[in-house]
């Protein structure tokens, strides 16, 4: 499995749609996908809204049995770096409470660099809550500050196909395409930037490729080669800025593509 | 230190303070979010006994690792849904496999009966359907594929197979509808800190 098989799993992964296998893959390709990261952020963020929409308020009885079983039940002690998915793995809760051990965080699991985090917790002795107080305030008030982080990446992390459509203000547009195939821009007018995607793309034939344009007035500019994968799926980042108005044109052109179109015109696109 | 004024307090805010052992903060949180999480376990679990008890368990998972929380990574509505959705799926699909391996062990010749059973299932949640206003932006195909699997506990795979579809379409489907909808709960104009149900 190749990268790009990887990168189209972020939105099944956070769906929780993908079998146990390829989720360990996509786990490990996960910590140093930042476009990926996003993406599942992203769907979860959404799913999250969603959740508002079906919401079913429980039997009142259910609080009472859920606040006398969380009083004792033991709390994990330390964060555990888990990139990947966010959600915790069944891992058995520590007995902090009746053993006194504090389980040690493994260092180079901590998660945010800025976050006190594992010292509290490495000594072996029960923390003083007043401590464990004083750090958790610190996270929270540090929450603040990520967010302003969160948001400087979005803005200048532009750079690949998933960082496009993760953007906060992608939207996708149906491509009319040639019979058989299903096709989609996904564009986000803050970047200026496009992500053409396609399923049943035909081959183009050998020493051929495809290849996109943008085209503002007449003007057609090069946008980018790609050939289609086995299934004749692809997923690509226009390299040429992209804006309203414009015309998003695909063509079969030589390999290594042409400076003008001189292939027959398969799809063009206003974007809207 | 005085607890914050709950109504105004952040769902962020509460979680950092579950995560010193403050069960009265977790009491607010309970209340504002157990909705949402028995929500999402109804769809996927479809049974209400079976539902109450995962939702529970989601419920003492948030206590539990509420540590775990990391607000760099998301909201905290976002990472009780992950919790949740991820609880019920694993219920239906553990429940499956012992079902498909009772019904491989008993007929020989059984082909792939678990497309069959989720099939089933997912009729019967089609069937209960009601509030369906923010997956009614979606084409009805990019529905289909979201709707098989985050609330019919299919993978992509499964839903390929189960809709004779390439598994490439599939995964465009998803992951377009899944833009879709963002655009639609976007811009969600909602009063800070302002909790779930109620």
């Amino acid at each position: 499995m190749n990268d790009n098989d990887l990168h189209q799993l972020a939105t099944p992964f956070a769906l929780d749609a993908i079998g146990d296998e390829e989720r360990r893959r996509f786990e490990a390709h996960l910590d140093g996908c930042h476009g990926c990261r996003q993406t599942v952020a992203a769907v979860r963020e959404t799913l999250g809204d969603l959740a508002e929409e079906t919401a079913v308020a429980p039997p009142v009885s259910m609080r009472d049995s859920v606040m006398q079983r969380i009083a004792r039940t033991p709390q994990d002690a330390a964060p555990r770096e888990d990139a990947s998915s966010g959600s915790p793995t069944p891992v058995p809760p520590p007995r902090q409470g009746e053993t006194h051990e504090a389980v040690p965080a493994p260092r180079e699991a901590v998660a945010p660099p800025d976050a006190p985090v594992a010292d509290d917790t490495t000594g072996g002795d029960v923390i003083p809550l007043g401590g464990r107080r004083r750090w958790a305030a610190l996270v929270t008030a540090a929450a603040g500050i990520a967010a302003v982080f969160i948001a400087a990446v979005l803005v200048l992390g532009g750079d690949t196909a998933e960082d496009v459509i993760a953007a906060p203000d992608a939207r996708v547009i149906e491509v009319e395409a040639p019979a058989g195939t299903t096709a989609s821009l996904t564009f986000s007018p803050d970047r200026m930037q496009a992500v053409f995607t396609a399923d049943d793309l035909a081959d183009p034939g050998d020493d051929s490729t495809y290849q996109l344009w943008v085209i503002a007035g007449d003007v057609p500019r090069p946008a980018g080669t790609f050939v289609p994968d086995d299934d004749g799926s692809v997923q690509v980042l226009l390299d040429e800025e992209v804006e309203t108005g414009q015309i998003i044109g695909l063509t079969i052109e030589p390999e290594g593509g042409s400076p003008a179109p001189t292939g027959d015109i398969l799809v063009a696109q206003p974007v809207t | 230190m005085t607890p914050p004024n709950e109504e105004a307090e952040t769902l962020e805010h509460l979680l950092g303070r579950v995560a010193t052992g403050d069960e009265q903060a977790f009491g607010s949180l309970y209340d504002r979010t157990s909705s949402l999480v028995l929500g999402i376990v109804r769809r996927v679990v479809r049974d209400p006994a079976q539902s109450e008890e995962v939702a529970q368990e989601v419920m003492v998972d948030m206590w539990r690792t509420a540590q775990r929380f990391d607000p760099e990574r998301g909201s905290a509505k976002a990472w009780i849904a992950t919790i949740a959705h991820r609880r019920a799926v694993d219920l239906v699909r553990s429940v499956q496999a012992s079902r498909d391996r009772s019904e491989v062990y008993g007929r020989k010749d059984a082909a792939t009966p678990e497309f069959d059973v989720v099939a089933e299932q997912v009729i019967s949640a089609s069937e209960h359907a009601d509030v369906r206003t923010a997956l009614d932006v979606l084409t009805t195909i990019q529905r289909e594929v979201i709707e098989l699997a985050y609330y019919g506990s299919m993978t992509y795979r499964q839903v390929a197979e189960h809709l004779d579809t390439p598994l490439g379409t599939v995964k465009t489907r998803m992951r377009d509808g899944m833009v879709r909808l963002r655009q639609a709960l976007e811009p969600a104009p909602e009063p800070p800190g302002h909790g779930v149900s109620e």
